[in-house]
């Protein structure tokens, strides 16, 4: 089951990773790119991708951590709806 | 070493926002020593049914006044206030002075008008006004009004909206209101610290959000599939995920690219700000009440860029939702809908001189090593938004002060007092406010969506915006707020 997930998220990553780059292409065709200098060949460096990663690892940990703290020792007041 | 500019106290909008807003706060003190301060400021909130009490002002110990001359001294008074900061700032006194007076008398008209029973009175009380049917938007829902007005005048009658310009100032306006609003929270939540505990959490959590979340996913999307250069590539993420303007700014001046970049950005965003101060309102109210209000006040905070379109769509969520509560028979208090936006979108903003200062560092030592370059640790004051620390200031003087007396206990005197405090400093809050939509539309020209070179930078910002920013953000809120409700009237 999982199996059949992961790979149905990498297909639906792979159609939209094409469908990104046929609306790219279709941007540069349209001269959209007049703007000097905003796109060009610059590859993600290891420093990004770093950067990137290192940011959602810790979001992921510290939004856990505050939300634990939250219902835990914090816990929202009763409300009438 | 860089120094700090204490010139900026007395140059910048945003140091004058804390400086009239302060002083409105401490002016509007006076109930608390018994001295009516305020009290003859136009009463905003005043839903009218026959013309003749369309103005009023505000205190019943102002009423000999005529509703005309209070409105009157509201424009004076907040003419002599802002014209202070104009020429401090060394703006166009002339421009500003002719400018503020034509926005000032166009939003209290539509605001006057808006107030009208038909538009701003919610279904429970038709029968009461014998009225058969209503807009039922209360009388917040002017700010659409304002919105759609300004956005007209802009994009239609350019060469009259270009004579306004000098005095549509939306940031200021809204900075100034966030400073007074401080005190209004304040009072709120003297009766309500365990919500207040509860926002503070999700404050907390937007920051981490918006800065690790938003930014790296906004950031990787515009490098790898948009193919953006890294000079355009971070203040547009910066501008997206965390705070319009100044965030694009602050992070354009932090990897040092060309000064125009964080510039030509910032349109995109703040014409984009206002599709979502027009759009996302309307969601939360049609998801409520599947939704918790306060699910949707702090959706506003995390979602809604530039502080102006952030806090006027909790303004906007505030009326929608308590227009269509009030239809089913529930009465929620004012306000608390703002209060998690405006709170929420606060947090956020804190950060934006800490972020600035951490890219400014990372790219210098690692993305694009510069030998020699330093960055100086006065970058994240220099950064810091100083409107910020006159909300904290009222808030907390108000909040203490409110337990310390007791005004906690609901109807005794203490209560009543700070109640009407609080009441009259934030008649000047929301006439800022609606200084702020009308501002807003008269500085939004939508033809930068259709400017060249551009039409990327919008498709990666419609593409994050729906792609997650709107559902991590609903979803954070949701977390937080399920259970949680505004208190009911009485």
């Amino acid at each position: 089951m999982f199996n059949m997930l992961f790979v149905a998220y990498l297909l639906i990553m792979d159609y939209i990773n094409g469908a990104l780059n046929k609306i790219h292409v279709y941007i540069n065709s349209a001269g959209a790119t007049g703007t000097e200098g905003m796109a060009g060949e610059e590859p993600l460096l290891p420093a990004e991708k770093k950067l990137i990663t290192w940011s959602l690892i810790l979001a992921v940990i510290l939004l856990a951590l505050l939300i634990w703290i939250s219902y835990t020792f914090f816990p929202a007041p009763p409300s009438a709806k | 070493m860089s120094k700090i500019d204490w010139s900026s106290m007395y140059k910048k909008e945003d140091w004058w926002a804390l400086w009239l807003g302060l002083l409105i706060f401490f002016l509007g003190l006076g109930p608390l020593a018994r001295i009516d301060t305020l009290g003859w400021g136009y009463k905003v909130i005043n839903i009218w049914a026959d013309p003749a009490k369309a103005l009023a002002p505000f205190s019943n110990n102002y009423a000999w006044l005529p509703g005309i001359a209070s409105l009157f001294l509201t424009y004076l008074f907040m003419l002599i206030l802002t014209s202070i900061g104009v020429v401090a700032m060394k703006y166009n006194l002339k421009k500003f002075v002719t400018g503020f007076t034509i926005i000032f008398w166009l939003t209290a008209v539509i605001w006057v008008l808006g107030n009208n029973v038909y538009s701003a009175a919610t279904p429970d009380t038709w029968k009461t006004w014998k009225i058969s049917w209503g807009l039922s938007l209360t009388p917040e829902g002017c700010f659409i009004y304002l919105l759609l007005v300004g956005l007209l005048i802009r994009n239609v009658f350019k060469s009259f909206a270009e004579k306004l310009l000098e005095a549509a100032r939306p940031e200021w306006y809204i900075k100034t209101a966030i400073v007074i609003l401080g005190a209004a929270i304040g009072v709120k939540a003297v009766g309500a610290t365990g919500m207040a505990t509860t926002i503070l959490f999700l404050g907390l959590c937007a920051v981490i959000v918006a800065y690790l979340i938003y930014w790296p996913l906004v950031y990787f999307i515009s490098r790898k599939y948009f193919k953006l250069t890294k000079e355009w590539a971070a203040p547009l993420a910066s501008g997206i995920s965390v705070c319009g303007v100044a965030a694009a700014i602050a992070t354009g001046a932090a990897i040092k690219s060309r000064s125009h970049i964080p510039i030509t950005l910032s349109s995109i965003v703040v014409a984009f700000a206002v599709v979502e101060l027009i759009i996302l309102p309307w969601m939360s109210w049609a998801l409520y009440p599947t939704l918790s209000p306060m699910v949707m006040g702090a959706w506003m905070g995390l979602t809604v860029k530039t502080d102006g379109a952030a806090v006027a769509s909790g303004a906007l969520v505030d009326a929608l939702i308590i227009g269509k509560a009030a239809g089913m028979g529930i009465h929620y208090e004012e306000g608390w809908m703002l209060m998690a936006a405006t709170t929420t979108k606060i947090f956020i903003d804190v950060f934006i001189g800490v972020w600035a200062f951490v890219l400014a560092v990372i790219w210098a030592t690692v993305i694009e090593k510069r030998e020699g370059t330093k960055v100086s640790k006065l970058e994240i004051w220099f950064r810091f938004p100083k409107f910020v620390i006159g909300y904290f200031v009222t808030f907390l003087l108000l909040f203490t002060a409110g337990m310390a007396a007791g005004a906690y206990v609901k109807g005794s005197a203490a209560a009543n007092a700070f109640n009407l405090a609080a009441g009259e400093m934030d008649l000047f809050r929301v006439l800022f406010f609606a200084l702020t939509f009308l501002s807003i539309g008269l500085i939004t020209d939508l033809r930068v969506f259709r400017k060249e070179g551009l039409g990327k930078v919008v498709l990666v910002y419609f593409i994050c915006l729906f792609g997650f920013i709107l559902w991590i953000g609903l979803f954070i809120s949701w977390i937080f707020f399920h259970n949680v409700y505004p208190p009911l009237k009485g």
